[in-house]
């Protein structure tokens, strides 16, 4: 269990959440092994605080907010939201439970429907569990684009007269309609240009601060979840390796894997990016269909030890408030919660 | 229910920008110019409308009442009373022929618009819910299409007994299944869409979202297979009259005058056959033909204004090239030149000169520049990022020098090229072919795509090097192996004989590069290379990038969006926005020291730039479509440090104030390039 300490009860918490897909084969249907795509799971979205979950294409990241939201069914382990187990819900109570939750998609063209208006797409979460008639809808939505920061005047547009910013905007606005507890941003602005991806990641920190809703910003880039998350949770291969302090993950990574995924990121210095160390990861991510045994990053990792080979790495609780999954802070070097980034430094004065 | 009190009445969080074009037309307006914009459409619809008025009016609108026999007047030529002449029984057959219409307009709205009904509901909720109800649905009706349908109409229709409504009714049993497959496809396609995935987390009702989101999105594929079909229905319809189950006589159907004529006159009279025979052969060109339009059009106007529209701008404009290739002809696989003057070649000649390439489209709503003046110059053994966002120009520039852009729409209306001196827009498309790949290669950003699925990694590195060099089979393989082995694939030799999708997105885009560096090139042209791919390969693929340049002395263009990508790899940078490059130097004078206002607010609003928690620089509104270029400075409306001269002036591309002194020029496209004091990143 990942021991969190804050206040209150948790907005959102997963326990061992596990979604294995089956893969089929042959005419009839045999199954023959799963896709381990979330495999246990603990997570804890406090309310009103955003939490980053990073991980790279293959990770599970995208199922896991799926699972969150009950688009998809866990395989086992719970999802609770406000302490209540949510997993057993159906019909008309999971309509009423998704009020709370709404997600914004990574592609705002495909997130609308191209046949409807803006209007007409801002209405739907109202029809669905606000009373309100017809003009109280069309207020309320013009209500919304302008706390998104867009004219009403876009209410009669459809979705291919909004340029890709201004559509993910709109998706933001439909979201908000019920006032949800929780958010789900789903890469919501990888597939954006850079000034507009600002644009959009300004707008969810001021949301943030303005209508306390809590959120889970998917991404696959730790730099951009940065700039809005209080907590980081990494993702490799269907599990969480590292989940701390934004700060703490950012600047003092626990786990080689976060560490390789920080040092990749190239920074638009020239002079700073070509006298950076960098660690190449060698090779690719395993498949989630047969995931190595052990620790799941042993395959790749560059300070892979004889017992991460063998046995799945136990969480450790850092004294920053992190929870890192790494048998390096308890065999091997020992580092009991410090940075792996110590790890170099050392490597270097022994040079 | 209430509204949470803090979300009503609160102030925008961002500036509320405000609505920068006019309305465009209505999507059904843009559907009806599209149907009417070719002469066979217009000419279908024209008969459609005599036929339908035929059918409405009949007997008020015929010549002689269609069933009065005059046995002196038989079998009589065409003449003036009788302009297609009489049957057998001395019946006018213009006016058969009218009175006829009726049933076969009639069965051919009935059948295909009923049958349309009942397939709608099947289909969708076949495609929908899916499970043991769609198998139970779609075995039912794969047992019905398995009998040809005309044989089971008349099974129907037999076991019904004649008459013109059991035989609409046999049609329309017939069609359903067809009609139902089309539905449940199109509506497995449009369920995997994101936007139904968003009204079922927003709590949407199963029924809403069949009725407002799936079934709007399916109407256009069915209205199209619906007009398709009314052919197939007149033609059941006269087949099945022909045999005597239909209309039944002294009553005209086409149908059965064209039987009555068949067995009274075939021999002695035949053209009384030929103009009912016309008739059927005319109505169902006409519904097809309106069919065939009705689908273009509709297919147009769902790509082209629509999703495309404001992504990469070449790939709607891919859709529309498309669209237009049916009109005219196009000019295989080179993009027209039209310019009138031909630029200098600079002296020194570089490897690669770009002298003032301006780059146009022909598009629906008129000719559109999309790279303005463009100059710039790749040294050997240099790497140069061409870096902008969607929209900029720079993914068509660097399509431009290979001339790969089709034509129509894309044309070069100024500039040239010099490869090695040689002006590559001088050349015909075998020249061409022969530089193509040999000496100038390239790498595009999706690897998936860009590989053939149903050839062997080798076989794709073989054909690369066979198209430019003679060479054995056992020296093309053992060269297949090396280059492998170059760009560092794990067990080069079992990759050979492996498909591209066992590969990983990583291994794949490894194997672009081998393919463009089979026959040495000398200049690389790679596009978004690492964009598709997750970081840590990016930092894999990147180092290798280097490692091959170093040892092969090779010139690249790199085109990205990511400058953290460019500080990692290029030597120069030319920043472009809006068709033009409005910086260009070396990454370390650029990145470090901006000259302009555009460069400087790409740089901090990279994430990785900013202060966590700080808010990210933002550049206000958007980039400009190509249609809307403001005039003056094209940054302008964006600019933080604009002035009046800014607006009107138009600005040109000179020596900045560094490049002047500096021993690298560094251009700038700035009227205040002298006097701003730019933050470049740190």
């Amino acid at each position: 269990m990942t021991a969190i300490t804050s206040a209150g009860p948790a907005l959102l918490e997963t326990r061992q959440v596990r979604k294995l897909f089956p893969i089929e084969r042959g005419l009839r249907r045999r199954v023959h092994g799963h896709v381990r795509a979330v495999d246990g799971v603990d997570l804890v979205v406090p309310r009103a605080t955003t939490v980053g979950l990073v991980g790279e294409s293959g990770s599970g990241k995208s199922t896991l907010g799926r699972l969150v939201l009950r688009l998809i069914e866990p395989t086992s382990g719970q999802v609770c939201f406000e302490g209540n187990d949510i997993t057993t819900l159906h019909g008309r109570e999971l309509r009423e439970l998704r009020r709370n939750f709404q997600i914004v998609f990574q592609d705002p063209y495909s997130s609308f429907d191209a046949t409807a208006t803006m209007l007409d797409s801002l209405r739907e979460p109202m029809r669905a569990h606000l009373e309100l008639d017809a003009a109280q809808q069309t207020a309320r939505a013009a209500e919304l684009l302008e706390i998104v920061g867009m004219s009403p005047e876009y209410l009669t547009r459809y979705p291919y007269e909004l340029s890709g910013g201004q559509l993910q905007r709109a998706g933001v606005a439909r979201a908000l309609t019920v006032d949800p507890k929780l958010l789900i941003l789903d890469e919501p602005v990888s597939s954006l240009d850079v000034s507009t991806q600002a644009q959009v990641i300004n707008l969810f920190a001021q949301l943030q601060d303005r209508l306390h809703v809590a959120m889970l910003f998917i991404a696959h880039d730790l730099s951009i979840v940065r700039h809005v998350s209080e907590r980081i949770a990494v993702m490799y291969l269907g599990r969480i390796v590292e989940d701390g302090p934004a700060a703490a993950v950012y600047d003092q990574p626990k786990h080689p894997y976060t560490e390789a995924l920080l040092s990749a990121i190239p920074v638009p210095n020239p002079v700073r990016q070509r006298e950076r160390r960098r660690i190449i990861l060698e090779g690719d991510i395993p498949s989630p269909a047969n995931p190595p045994a052990g620790c799941r990053f042993h395959t790749r990792c560059p300070y892979v030890l004889d017992v991460c080979r063998a046995e799945d790495p136990p969480p450790f609780l850092t004294p920053d408030g992190t929870t890192v999954f790494c048998h390096l802070h308890t065999s091997g070097p020992q580092l009991e919660g410090a940075s792996i980034g110590d790890l170099r430094t050392g490597d270097r004065s022994a040079q | 229910m209430s509204l949470r009190p803090d979300t009503t009445g609160l102030a925008p969080v961002a500036a509320v920008e405000t609505v920068a074009t006019a309305r465009s037309t209505s999507p059904r307006l843009r559907l009806v110019r599209r149907l009417l914009r070719k002469r066979g459409t217009v000419l279908a619809i024209a008969f459609l409308m005599l036929v339908a008025i035929a059918a409405i009016f009949g007997t008020a609108v015929a010549p002689h009442d269609p069933n009065a026999q005059d046995i002196l007047n038989s079998n009589d030529v065409p003449s003036w009373s009788h302009p297609f002449g009489t049957d057998d029984l001395g019946r006018d057959i213009l006016s058969r022929l009218i009175v006829g219409a009726r049933i076969s307009v009639r069965i051919s709205l009935q059948t295909v618009l009923l049958a349309g009904l009942i397939a709608l509901p099947i289909g969708l909720v076949s495609g929908y819910i899916g499970g043991r109800l769609d198998n139970l649905l779609m075995r039912i009706v794969d047992a019905m299409l398995a009998f040809p349908p005309l044989v089971l109409a008349i099974a129907v229709a037999g076991l019904l007994g004649k008459g013109v409504g059991n035989v609409a009714l046999a049609i329309t049993i017939v069609m359903v299944p067809g009609f139902a497959r089309l539905v449940r496809a199109s509506t497995l396609a449009v369920k995997e869409e994101t936007f139904v995935e968003a009204s079922r987390s927003i709590g949407t009702r199963t029924r809403r979202i069949l009725s407002h989101r799936i079934l709007p999105n399916v109407r256009s594929p069915l209205i199209v297979g619906m007009s398709l079909a009314f052919g197939a229905a007149i033609l059941a319809e006269a087949g099945l009259s022909f045999l005597g189950l239909s209309q039944q006589p002294p009553n005209a159907s086409w149908g059965n005058m064209l039987r009555r004529a068949y067995d009274h006159s075939l021999y002695t009279h035949p053209w009384q056959l030929w103009f009912p025979g016309a008739v059927i052969a005319l109505m169902v060109l006409a519904y097809n033909t309106l069919g065939d339009a009705l689908r273009d059009a509709l297919s147009a106007s769902q790509w082209v204004p629509t999703r495309d529209h404001h992504r990469k701008p070449w790939q709607a404009w891919n859709v529309l090239q498309a669209w237009q290739q049916r009109q005219r002809k196009t000019r295989r696989g080179l993009t027209a030149v039209t310019r009138i003057e031909v630029p200098a070649a600079p002296d020194p000649a570089p490897l690669l000169a770009v002298e003032h390439l301006s780059l146009e489209f022909d598009t629906e709503q008129g000719r559109v520049r999309v790279v303005d003046d463009v100059s710039f110059s790749v040294a050997s053994g240099e790497v140069l990022g061409l870096v902008g966002e969607s929209g900029s120009g720079k993914t068509v520039t660097s399509l431009a020098i290979m001339r790969l852009l089709g034509s129509p729409p894309a044309r070069i209306a100024e500039g040239a090229v010099y490869f090695e001196g040689r002006d590559l827009f001088a050349l015909s498309f075998d020249e061409m072919r022969a530089i193509r790949g040999a000496e100038l290669s390239m790498v595009f950003q999706d690897p998936m795509t860009s590989l053939n699925p149903a050839y062997t990694i080798g076989d794709q590195l073989r054909e690369a090097l066979r198209l430019h060099e003679h060479v054995d089979r056992a020296t093309a393989r053992a060269r297949a192996r090396e280059m492998l082995d170059l760009v560092q694939i794990p067990a080069p030799e079992q990759r050979l004989h492996e498909y591209p999708h066992q590969l990983s997105g990583g291994m794949r885009q490894r194997v672009m590069l081998a393919i463009a560096l089979m026959c040495r090139p000398k200049l690389l042209i790679a596009d978004e290379p690492t964009t598709a791919l997750d970081v840590t390969i990016q930092a894999q693929m990147l180092d290798l990038l280097r490692s091959l340049q170093r040892e092969l002395d090779l010139s690249v263009i790199f085109v990205t969006h990511d400058l953290g990508v460019v500080a990692d790899i290029c030597d120069r940078v030319a920043v472009m926005y809006s068709g033009q490059i409005v910086e260009q130097g070396t990454v370390g004078e650029v990145f470090t020291r901006p000259q302009q206002p555009y460069t400087e607010g790409l740089l901090a609003a990279m994430p990785q730039t900013g202060r966590a928690g700080d808010a990210l620089y933002v550049i206000p509104g958007q980039v400009p479509h190509p249609r809307a270029w403001p005039g003056g400075c094209r940054f302008h409306p964006r600019c933080a440090y604009v002035i009046d001269a800014c607006r009107s002036e138009r600005v040109s591309l000179t020596a900045g104030p560094n490049g002047a002194a500096g021993p690298t020029p560094h251009d700038v496209r700035c009227l205040r390039s002298g006097e701003l004091d730019l933050r470049g990143s740190q």
